[in-house]
């Protein structure tokens, strides 16, 4: 156990310098406290073209202590409206899910979670999950309806969702 | 870090440390600040560098969004550290509702059709065709406000044919389900067409629908239209029985469809027809008195009244309260039924000569239209299957029965079933009327003959090129008189026979009337004949 958090806390300490040094495009990503290696603060920018452009969307990223043997949880702590998130904030992707056959059958072993994804990419994943919304094993019920019959209603809610963002700066 | 705090415990100056700025439109500069600054005084630096100004900055490090009031340190930003920079936009407006108005936009289109078509069924029923009277009425009594403009669209024929080519009325046209649920909505159309099954064959015929508008396009069409019935009513009115086949036939269709086109409550309209009738009554018991003065129908027939130059009035026109015009106006099905029942009228040989002669070039419009009514097979059948009014009609002519007398086969061939089934056909009626056309200009041009009997056999069904052809026609049809039965040349005495061998295929009129001529009016030896030449 000991020596299985002190690689995670390496491996995080690396991904944290790299971020760092060379930021990526649509997000930006540091330590909640700096003596919390495990915990991630992670601003997400709406991206372009998508019904979410122009928001700021702040995410809490908390790391097991076996990373990268099991999957980080991330949750939105912006008012997010999205089928994919629950309506307290956590984020329901599938390469967020633990490693191994889905109990429900939704999704195929090879989606789910592998110790090759870093940082980037599960907040890319999360950036795609914005861009495109999977209605079919929706986390938030409400927000699948509106995407799927009421498309009105769920624009009139992400751009509040949007709003409420950016006032918060 | 703790090698940094020691150079930093080192230089008690603070250094200005570089901070790269990362834009999200992919551009990256460099900048100097001091770490212990605000956030707000480094946007003023940052402004500077780029094109946006410090209000809309929003500066991004480490998943946090910078506040003004902080200071650089306190978000743990050293030197060469990246700083997310996003051009935050204005609250946008709120939008305005669409001003666009869709509401007017949908009512215009329906009322044009609905008024076009009212003054189209109008005009349809000016002309006397019975199967739009129906329709007249439907948008008549449906829209009262409608007849202002269905005056106006009577009386400007140009205007009509403008209506009349509009692609919208086009459509409507070609599409004879629309037009005929049109005129089922009226109950007592229907009530009509089910006492009726004739009418509704009339009604569901696309063809006789297409030809109508046809002529309500062309005001000159209609013109002669209306003068071909206004003859056809003064010839059937000097026949002795012209009057009696006249009242029959307004009872049992003209009545109805005038009925069917008024609504109940609508008295004044109904009385017109009464009126009409009673004031034609006393017209034609005026011309019944002058022909029992004479002694022969040929001098009656000199004698009737020369038809009139000019388009019949408009029954539901300005003149709608004119006992004449609506008179003189019956569909055209009545008009062809006395014709076909009057024979004795005008002296010829047997009965399918007398369709034809009786008809005259003047009808022969109404005559292609009528072979393809009904209506109008139904009292044929009706008269000749009943022996009696055969016979009383064959006796009314002398020479008629003279000719019986003497020729046995004649006898025989009228009063065979099969025969008189042949006859009524409409297929053979109609080849019989076209043939007789030609045979009588042939009589006075035979080059004019010869072209029309060509055209003739070629057509299967009649269209506007034939009605045009037959109008041509007319003059030379109008200069025939009535041939005398002793002379009557072999092209009117084989008539019958004629039609019957150009429907076997022998299309060689030359040939055929010779071959008859031979064969004494006998088909089936007159078609071995043929045969025969064509073995040799």
């Amino acid at each position: 156990m000991a020596s299985s958090a002190s690689q995670a806390s390496l491996l995080l300490q690396k991904q944290l310098k790299d971020l760092a040094k060379n930021p990526v495009d649509g997000f930006s990503a540091g330590l909640v406290d700096d003596s919390n290696i495990f915990e991630w603060q992670v601003t997400i920018i709406g991206p372009p073209d998508t019904l979410y452009d122009g928001g700021y969307f702040n995410a809490i990223m908390t790391f097991p202590q076996n990373y990268p043997n099991s999957p980080p949880s991330v949750r939105f702590t912006s008012e997010m409206w999205h089928p994919n998130v629950y309506p307290d904030g956590r984020v329901c992707i599938s390469i967020l899910h633990p490693p191994g056959e889905d109990p429900n059958g939704y999704e195929l072993a090879s989606e789910r979670w592998t110790p090759v994804h870093t940082v980037e990419s599960i907040v890319l994943s999360i950036i795609s999950m914005l861009s495109s919304p999977n209605d079919e094993s929706p986390a938030n019920i409400e927000a699948a309806k509106d995407w799927r019959e009421k498309r009105d209603e769920f624009k009139k809610k992400v751009r509040q969702c949007v709003r409420k963002s950016q006032e918060m700066l | 870090m703790g090698g940094g705090d020691a150079d930093a415990g080192g230089e008690p100056a603070a250094a200005q440390a570089t901070l790269h700025i990362r834009c999200t439109n992919g551009s990256k500069f460099a900048v100097r600040a001091d770490l212990g600054a605000t956030v707000g005084t480094f946007k003023a630096i940052v402004a500077d560098s780029c094109d946006v100004p410090a209000p809309q900055q929003r500066l991004i490090y480490k998943g946090r969004i910078l506040k003004d009031e902080q200071t650089l340190a306190s978000y743990g930003v050293e030197t060469d550290h990246t700083i997310h920079m996003v051009r935050g936009a204005a609250p946008p407006p709120a939008s305005t509702a669409p001003a666009a108005n869709q509401e007017p936009t949908t009512a215009a289109p329906a009322s044009s059709p609905a008024a076009g078509l009212g003054g189209l069924l109008q005009n349809l029923g000016a002309t006397g065709a019975a199967a739009n009277s129906g329709g007249l009425g439907l948008f008549g009594s449906g829209l009262p406000e409608l007849d202002h403009m269905q005056q106006q669209l009577a009386e400007n024929p140009n205007l009509m044919r403008e209506i009349m080519n509009m692609p919208l009325m086009q459509n409507l046209m070609n599409s004879p389900e629309l037009i005929r649920s049109i005129i089922m909505n009226n109950p007592q159309m229907r009530e009509l067409i089910d006492r009726n099954p004739d009418l509704a064959h009339v009604l569901n015929d696309p063809s006789i629908m297409r030809q109508t508008f046809e002529a309500v396009r062309n005001p000159e069409l209609m013109r002669e239209m209306m003068r071909n019935t206004d003859r056809a009513m003064s010839n059937i009115e000097s026949s002795p029985e012209g009057f009696n086949m006249l009242r029959r036939m307004y009872e049992t269709v003209q009545e109805p469809f005038l009925n069917a086109t008024t609504m109940g409550s609508e008295g004044d309209r109904n009385s017109n027809p009464f009126a009409a009738l009673l004031g034609n009554q006393g017209s034609n018991q005026a011309r019944d008195s002058a022909a029992n003065g004479t002694t022969t129908a040929s001098d009656t027939t000199s004698g009737a009244p020369a038809p009139n130059t000019n388009p019949l009035p408009n029954p539901w026109g300005p003149n709608a309260g004119s006992a004449q015009g609506a008179a003189r106006s019956p569909p055209a099905t009545n008009t062809r039924s006395t014709t076909a029942g009057g024979p004795g009228g005008l002296g010829s040989a047997d009965f399918g000569s007398t369709l034809g002669a009786s008809g005259g070039g003047s009808d022969a419009t109404f005559l292609t239209q009528v072979l393809q009514n009904p209506t109008m097979m139904q009292m044929m059948q009706n008269i000749m299957s009943n022996p009696q009014s055969m016979n009383q009609l064959l006796n009314m002519n002398p020479n008629v029965r003279n000719m019986m007398e003497s020729n046995t086969q004649m006898r025989e061939m009228i009063q065979n079933p099969e025969f008189i089934r042949q006859l009524t056909s409409p297929e053979t009626l109609q080849q019989l009327i076209s043939f007789q056309q030609s045979l009588m200009s042939q009589l006075g041009q035979q080059q004019t003959g010869q072209e029309r009997t060509q055209s003739a056999s070629g057509a299967g069904n009649v269209n506007l090129n034939t009605l045009m052809n037959m109008f041509s026609g007319l003059g030379a049809g109008g200069g025939l008189g009535v041939p005398n039965a002793p002379n009557v040349p072999p092209e009117e005495l084989y008539a019958t026979q004629l039609a019957q061998l150009q429907e076997m295929g022998f299309f060689d009129t030359q040939e055929n009337i010779r071959a008859l001529a031979a064969t004494a009016g006998n088909v089936h030896a007159a078609v071995e004949r043929l045969l025969g030449n064509m073995g040799q």
